[in-house]
């Protein structure tokens, strides 16, 4: 009831719901680096930090009210950058990157927590982005689990292959491993094939 | 109330014959009142049967805590503690939306429980949580 009336009085004050899309995946496939090539791209501002030591985010980074035009169509969305999903997080992981141990302990904790939040935010995205280091086998257990979850919840799904750049990145295996998916392969560090996946983004939210 | 020697600082009981005699360490006859409780070797050992008493249930609960963290660990299902600051996430359960139990601190577990938060609460934080 309540629903139907905040529906209808959107409706009459023209005011849109922002739609919540969520960028989901492993740590250090490039999630931030996508968010913030996204948000610097249509709000000239960039989202989190990035680094090559994973798990660098550790809670989830939320940029408001992203605008994306494309075929006359707009779309308003809050863009929600998640802490990257493990099976394990290791102090020792970080130790390796040069991190003194006691950080690398609370570090490994943090981590943990974003893996709960990022979770725990599956709930309330309206559109998710999985994205995909193009040179990693995408058949792992954090990315079946994650699809399997979302697909259950009817979440739309947009898979990203990231890491075009690299020279042993091989994109089309992740669109054949999960065929039945939206699927664009981008590189966001390098800023190629953008265009491809906002379009993908609005048709498919 | 206790006595001082005023000459070389020996305390005695406020009864003390060394009141009347003489300080049996220096032989002075001076003598002031000491403030504050003499502790006697009596009150000495019951003080520190208590402390050990203390210190041993202290290690009751050491020993208490260990032995529940370790049966936690075994019974946990979306996160294993390995060792502080190796964990091992169960997604498959996380998913599945099981009460979640985080260890925050050596022996302190937090218990999150998905049906204890309506749906309204949409700003809840894990940090609220654990």
């Amino acid at each position: 009831m309540f629903g139907k009336l905040k529906k209808f009085l959107t409706g009459l004050f023209g005011k849109k719901d922002q739609i919540k899309l969520g960028i989901y995946g492993p740590p250090n496939t490039g999630k931030t680096t996508l968010a913030n090539r996204i948000s610097k791209e249509f709000t000239g501002e960039e989202l989190g930090s990035v680094s090559e030591v994973p798990h660098e985010t550790r809670e989830v980074k939320k940029k408001e009210k992203v605008s994306m035009q494309s075929d006359g169509k707009e779309i308003s969305m809050n863009l929600l950058d998640m802490p990257g999903i493990s099976t394990k997080v290791d102090y020792k992981e970080f130790v390796e990157h040069g991190i003194d141990e006691e950080e690398a302990k609370v570090r490994s904790k943090e981590a943990t927590k974003g893996v709960v939040e990022a979770i725990k935010w599956l709930d309330k995205v309206d559109a998710v982005m999985v994205v995909f280091d193009s040179a990693e086998d995408p058949y792992t257990q954090v990315n079946v689990t994650i699809l399997g979850n979302l697909e259950a919840k009817d979440i739309p799904i947009i898979l990203v292959a990231n890491k075009i750049d690299l020279d042993d990145s091989e994109p089309e295996s992740i669109k054949d491993a999960f065929p039945q998916y939206n699927f664009a392969k981008i590189s966001a560090k390098e800023n190629e094939n953008m265009g491809e996946l906002y379009k993908k983004i609005i048709e498919c939210v | 109330m206790p006595h001082k020697c005023l000459n070389c600082g020996k305390v005695l009981d406020e009864d003390s014959q060394e009141l009347m005699e003489g300080c049996s360490n220096c032989g002075q006859k001076l003598f002031v009142f000491e403030e504050g409780e003499k502790i006697d070797d009596e009150k000495r050992g019951e003080i520190v049967k208590d402390v050990e008493e203390l210190m041993e249930s202290l290690e009751e609960e050491e020993e208490v805590k260990k032995r529940i963290r370790e049966a936690m660990e075994f019974d946990l299902e979306s996160i294993k503690v390995k060792e502080p600051g190796v964990y091992e996430i169960n997604l498959r359960k996380l998913l599945e939306e099981v009460p979640l139990i985080v260890e925050m601190k050596e022996g302190e577990y937090y218990i999150y429980l998905p049906s204890a938060f309506s749906k309204d609460k949409k700003n809840i934080r894990i940090d609220d949580l654990v």
